[in-house]
């Protein structure tokens, strides 16, 4: 904390440091949503009729649907029809064909967001699927990948190269009927990351997807799928940004990860979309369904998420826990601040025998912010000996925040052992004391104590990305309390 | 709400204007009952797919909350007793049964009446108080029992007033598929204190959803104790709603081990500084039966104490519902708020449902809560197994200790020694106590 001079200069020239817009030429379909526009995302991305045909079907389900109303947040009515579904930058012939050949403009995007595209892709050792609003760029360290016969690319790449796959996975975890917005997105994602880890395969790097909306008045629905085969290892990072606009903006996302047996997949988020300003004007809206398969015996898989942007979040990632011994593990940090209002938490449903899982939330709440953790863990009459042991903490910072906790337990098989425990408490007096007293001025102390209360999270992401993470709090809670 | 609400009103209508026209009430009590019914209304009939009635089955219970009860007489051998002099009120399919009841010498202007008695003389006192407080209103059964009461207790404390002796009120159903709605209104004035156990018990099929209103002011203490133990084909709904001023202090104690679907839902207010609250409640259930407690905690005003313990026991089929809420207003700071909810699963079958919530709003609280559900912990009775004690008694104490926790906190000696006779009765054992 050396240079938190620095940081406060940083922090005083602009809050929101990924809140540039890119110019670029963007080709983007009208607003509105009938099965045309369907249609011609459709075309666009040269899709086969049956993807079409399952498009069409989940947009009529959606038509029949209601916006869910339970989430203790707080938003005007979304027009969907003021919404373009479709954007994408212009391109020039028939798209690159290799990384020199990306538009320098949505290069230098990336190297603003500090983005390891390229070149950088090798220093920082990730392999990069960069989402720009909604098609996929380019990406990196495809050719190694390959030699080891994992599959990373964009969603509808892998549609064209790989639709048995993709068939036989898409919408398995999260079918297109699941909610409101999982069925919007089955109708008109645009595009996404597709993995694929072959039997026994580790995969040796990293492998992350970077999000950006960039257009106005568009939505972002990109689709993940991610299959760990038989004894495979991934760990995936995901991460977002967004410029700062005045009008809010949707971000309804699908992630769906299969694991079968001896598999583990480790997705990490830090999602920093813009969270509108400090009167709660524009920023995104994130509703987004991620969920996880434990389909087959000893798999694990594990979600870890950092929450500090979005105006709204609205995202449970969930594990099914089918087979026998299998393992879900959910971390969280959720930050509110401004007006921002976060509904977060995660779904254990326990199947099979002797599944575990474990969830560790932590909330932060500071000015106007609402942070929820609501989640679920439910054990089913076949699940013996199941264990799942939760914990929620919240810390809340100033007089105007709310911090709630709405956990579901159902439990129906008497060998289970589930326990929840939740906490809510303040920066205490004593503490900041006791760091005063040792020369730490208050801003650090809040710091220090709001690090230590995220470590357990923390320690769970890769470690860029905890530094990054780390960082991101820092800035964000600055001048919260003092 | 719900598209089975206007095709239920008819009957509802029909019945609700008979009720009306054999009334002979004041005025402000029909005005009360009119506004309850068109909540009724409003509200309709909860079905399943309403968050708060997702767990609670009422298919079987539409046509039994039509029927009006009847009269009937019943032996004063069926009663239950606390055993220790008591003021007793009984009511009998929701009406004063003034035979069965007693009530004893009591401070100058203190007041244990049947509804029906009192009102004529007292309706000065009654009128603004009843039905006032803020609680339960999108509870179709606290509007209903609103609308169709007939009679109930009211008690009335004034200023330094204490009772030693328990307030005994029971709430006795003859059967026969029919609705009873009693009613208790309780205040207590300044400093005053009182200990009341309300017992809900009957025969055959019936529905009972009594409705207790419980005021308190400044510094006032009540022991407030609700026994469900109600026949096996009952279905028991029953509302209470607290308002506490500065500085009081309620403990309520839940037992219940009766009926098909026994439902609570309960509102305490806080709205005084200092006020404390304890919730007590203790479940047992067996066969189909489902156990359902909806609960909310609201501080209000800064440095309030609130704690919910629930535990239940279940065996056979049978399934326990938690919904306990602390909500903690945005000035009411220092509030310290425990909440715990813990579950044993005897059998393959028994489920439980928890669903303990937090919403805070204040930043300098102390808020927790935690919930546990699970079978009996082995190293325990592997501990009992290792000194010579067969496995089923092992069991049989350890389930004992686990429930008794709760006992433990009923401070009214002859009800706490009852209850713990049931527990032992329901786990085939004798009384372990001194052992």
């Amino acid at each position: 904390m050396t240079d938190s001079a620095q940081t406060l200069e940083r922090l005083a020239a602009s809050d929101y440091q990924y809140g540039f817009v890119t110019d670029i030429e963007q080709e983007t379909v009208a607003p509105g949503l009938n099965e045309d526009v369907i249609r011609l995302i459709s075309a666009k991305k040269q899709e086969p009729e049956w993807l079409l045909e399952w498009r069409l079907t989940a947009f009529r389900h959606w038509l029949t649907q209601q916006q869910p109303q339970w989430a203790r947040v707080d938003y005007p009515p979304i027009d969907y029809q003021a919404i373009s579904y479709y954007a994408a930058p212009k391109q020039k012939g028939d798209g690159p064909k290799s990384l020199d050949e990306i538009d320098p403009e949505l290069r230098r995007t990336y190297e603003k967001l500090g983005i390891p595209l390229a070149e950088q892709a090798i220093l920082a050792g990730i392999a990069v699927d960069a989402v720009f609003d909604s098609v996929s760029v380019a990406t990196s360290y495809k050719g190694k990948l390959a030699e080891l016969g994992i599959v990373f690319c964009s969603f509808s790449e892998a549609v064209r190269e790989y639709p048995e796959l993709v068939r036989q996975y898409l919408g398995s975890v999260v079918p297109y009927r699941d909610n409101y917005y999982a069925t919007l997105n089955s109708a008109v994602f645009s595009d996404g990351s597709f993995v694929y880890i072959p039997p026994g395969v580790r995969c040796p790097m990293e492998l992350s997807t970077y999000f950006r909306i960039n257009a106005s008045n568009t939505g972002q629905f990109e689709r993940t799928l991610i299959i760990a085969d038989e004894g495979a290892y991934v760990s995936y990072l995901e991460g977002c940004t967004a410029p700062q606009r005045d009008e809010n903006q949707l971000h309804a996302a699908v992630v769906e990860l299969v694991t079968l047996d001896n598999a583990m997949i480790k997705y990490s988020t830090v999602q920093n979309w813009y969270p509108g300003d400090a009167e709660g004007r524009g920023g995104i809206y994130n509703f987004v369904t991620k969920r996880g398969l434990c389909k087959g015996r000893d798999s694990k898989i594990s979600w870890t998420q950092v929450e500090t942007g979005s105006a709204i979040t609205w995202k449970y990632p969930s594990c099914i826990l089918r087979g026998e011994n299998s393992v879900g593990e959910f971390y969280s940090v959720a930050i509110t601040r401004d007006y921002q209002q976060a509904d977060t938490g995660t779904k254990m449903i326990h199947i099979g025998k002797n599944t575990r899982s474990t969830i560790v939330s932590k909330g932060i709440s500071a000015g106007h912010g609402q942070n929820a953790y609501r989640g679920l863990v439910k054990i089913m009459p076949m699940a013996e000996n199941a264990r799942n042991h939760s914990q929620c903490d919240s810390l809340l910072m100033g007089d105007q925040c709310g911090a709630h906790t709405f956990p579901y337990i159902e439990v129906q098989n008497p060998t289970a052992q589930v326990a929840h425990e939740a906490s809510t408490s303040k920066i205490s007096e004593d503490q900041l004391f006791y760091c005063r007293q040792r020369g730490i001025s208050t801003e650090d102390a809040v710091s220090l104590i709001v690090n230590g209360f995220c470590k357990e999270v923390f320690k769970e992401l890769p470690m860029e990305f905890a530094v990054e993470a780390q960082k991101l709090i820092e800035l964000k809670l600055e001048g919260s309390v003092g | 709400m719900t598209a089975i609400a206007p095709l239920l009103s008819d009957p509802y209508h029909q019945s609700f204007a008979a009720f009306m026209a054999e009334r002979r009430e004041p005025e402000f009590i029909s005005r009360l009952r009119q506004a309850a019914f068109a909540r009724f209304e409003t509200l309709g009939w909860p079905t399943r797919r309403q968050e708060a009635w997702r767990f609670t089955d009422l298919s079987d219970l539409q046509a039994l909350t039509l029927q009006r009860p009847s009269t009937a007489l019943i032996d004063a051998a069926a009663l239950p007793s606390l055993e220790i002099p008591t003021h007793r009120l009984v009511f009998v399919n929701g009406r004063l049964a003034p035979g069965l009841s007693q009530v004893r010498e009591l401070p100058e202007r203190a007041m244990i009446a049947g509804f029906s008695q009192a009102l004529p003389d007292h309706s000065a006192l009654i009128e603004p108080v009843l039905d006032s407080l803020p609680g339960l209103q999108s509870h179709p059964f606290a509007a209903l029992n609103t609308a169709f009461w007939e009679d109930g207790a009211l008690i009335y404390l004034p200023r330094n007033a204490v009772i030693e002796e328990p307030i005994h009120l029971v709430f006795y159903a003859t059967g026969g598929d029919m609705a009873v709605y009693p009613r208790l209104f309780l205040m207590l004035e300044q400093e005053a204190q009182a200990t009341v156990v309300v017992e809900c018990r009957g025969q055959g099929s019936y529905c009972n959803a009594p409705l207790a209103e419980l005021q308190l002011s400044h510094g006032a203490t009540l022991h407030y104790h609700q026994v469900q133990e109600e026949s096996p084909q009952a279905f028991h709904l029953s509302g209470i709603r607290v308002r506490q001023s500065r500085a009081s202090q309620t403990q309520l104690h839940l037992f219940s081990s009766g009926g098909q679907l026994a439902r609570t839902d309960l509102e305490v207010l806080l709205d005084g500084e200092q006020a404390e609250c304890l919730v007590n409640g203790l479940t047992l259930g067996q066969e189909n039966q489902t156990g359902d407690y909806h609960l909310r905690i609201e501080h209000a005003q800064p440095h309030g104490t609130s704690e919910q313990v629930f535990k239940s026991v279940l065996e056979g089929k049978s399934r326990s519902v938690f919904d306990g809420m602390i909500h903690v207003r945005k000035h009411a700071q220092k509030t310290d708020a425990r909440q715990t909810n813990r579950n044993l699963l005897l059998s393959r079958h028994a489920q439980a449902h928890a669903n303990p919530r937090l919403e805070i709003l204040a930043d300098d609280v102390k808020c927790g809560h935690g919930s546990s559900t699970g079978f009996l912990d082995p190293d325990a009775e592997f501990y009992l197994r290792a000194r010579g004690i067969p496995l089923a008694q092992a069991r049989a104490l350890l389930v004992h200790a686990f429930a008794k926790d709760s006992l433990t906190r009923i401070a009214l000696t002859p009800l706490r020694e009852r209850l713990d006779r049931v527990l032992a009765t329901r786990l085939a054992l004798d009384s372990l106590e001194g052992n």
